[in-house]
């Protein structure tokens, strides 16, 4: 069985997993967003997402370590890790204390930084592209705009919970006061994106109405953005 | 002269029972099953925790690899090192002078 799911919340993708395992589905490969998954006794497995320790690959010294400590790694993708332990050997908690939470969260936060700041490069290419009179590089910038904005929420995400988890160990922390970007920004982006990119091919009357929701929700996105800074998570 | 630094204590719960686990060569599911015994499953070491732990402690040479036979299928073994066990001991002492303290939490009601 093969299902195409697109996470950018290990944590999201962590529950999904395990939720499939539940119901007899151990997940056993993955490429580019799609998921395979073979018949499992129900809850046989415990599923987690770790960051590897390198950042194309899993370090082989890290690979060996969970291989010894009874740990599966079911999947590598670029420094993420996909591993499952038999649930019956008990909780399987990659990491038991805040302090090595915080650590592993960091990293990720970090990975997330460094792939935002290399989609802004591209931005920056495409919209040179689009001044250039390129029609359909409107289209990719604004795809590219859509995907900065969920990165970038995926960064406040992070930033929130390792502020919860230093919170909780009883260290002094500011108020954390970053709110996420409402997902109607990236969704009017991606409507307005695709409309562009597809321009020949879409119906003559309907692209007015494309092009007129995209910014109704990108408005109503950017307004919903600027009332959420004033709620508390 | 002690090359213990100020930033090494107070070591984590994990980094304590983790060395503790160490007086004798083991490996890292050993030191995982030693760990949960001794505190009657309060601390269950996670893999990652232990992984990152164990770069960090042999980093810093207070832990070394014992098994140099490579080829081999036995499992990596670590064993403490004098350095090791130096900081474990400043550990102790300043352990012991909080519990020699939190009396006074009785005494003097």
């Amino acid at each position: 069985m093969t299902r195409f799911r697109l996470y950018l919340d290990k944590d999201k993708e962590v529950e999904w997993l395990n939720r499939m395992s539940d119901e007899g589905y151990a997940m056993d490969s993955f490429f580019c967003g799609f998921y395979s998954f073979i018949p499992c006794e129900k809850g046989e497995w415990q599923y987690q997402i770790d960051i590897g320790h390198g950042f194309f690959f899993t370090n082989p010294a890290y690979k060996e370590f969970m291989k010894e400590m009874g740990v599966d790694i079911v999947q590598n993708w670029g420094p993420w890790v996909v591993l499952r332990r038999k649930a019956r050997e008990g909780e399987f908690a990659l990491y038991s204390d805040v302090d090595s939470q915080i650590a592993q969260y960091k990293k990720i936060l970090l990975m997330f930084k460094i792939v935002t700041l290399i989609e802004f490069l591209i931005l920056i290419a495409e919209l040179y592209g689009a001044c250039k009179g390129v029609t359909a590089a409107w289209g990719f910038a604004l795809l590219i705009a859509a995907i900065i904005v969920a990165f970038l929420n995926m960064v406040k995400n992070i930033k929130r919970i390792i502020w919860e988890l230093r919170e909780r160990k009883g260290e002094a922390v500011p108020e954390y006061k970053a709110r996420p970007y409402s997902p109607l920004i990236p969704a009017g982006f991606l409507i307005d994106s695709l409309t562009l990119i597809f321009l020949d091919s879409i119906p003559g009357p309907l692209k007015p109405v494309l092009l007129f929701l995209s910014l109704v929700l990108i408005i109503a996105g950017a307004f919903l953005s600027v009332r959420n800074k004033e709620k508390k998570f | 002269m002690s090359m213990i630094s100020e930033k090494d204590l107070p070591l984590t719960e994990a980094v304590f029972y983790i060395l503790l686990a160490l007086r004798h060569p083991n490996h890292g599911y050993g030191i995982m099953q030693e760990v949960e015994n001794m505190t009657g499953s309060r601390v269950v070491l996670g893999a990652g925790t232990l992984y990152g732990a164990v770069q960090t402690l042999e980093k810093k040479k207070w832990i070394s690899v014992l098994s140099a036979d490579q080829s081999s299928r036995k499992k990596k073994e670590y064993l403490i090192t004098e350095l090791g066990r130096e900081v474990f001991e400043a550990e102790r002492s300043r352990l012991s002078e909080l519990l020699e303290n939190a009396r006074k939490m009785e005494e003097e009601k």
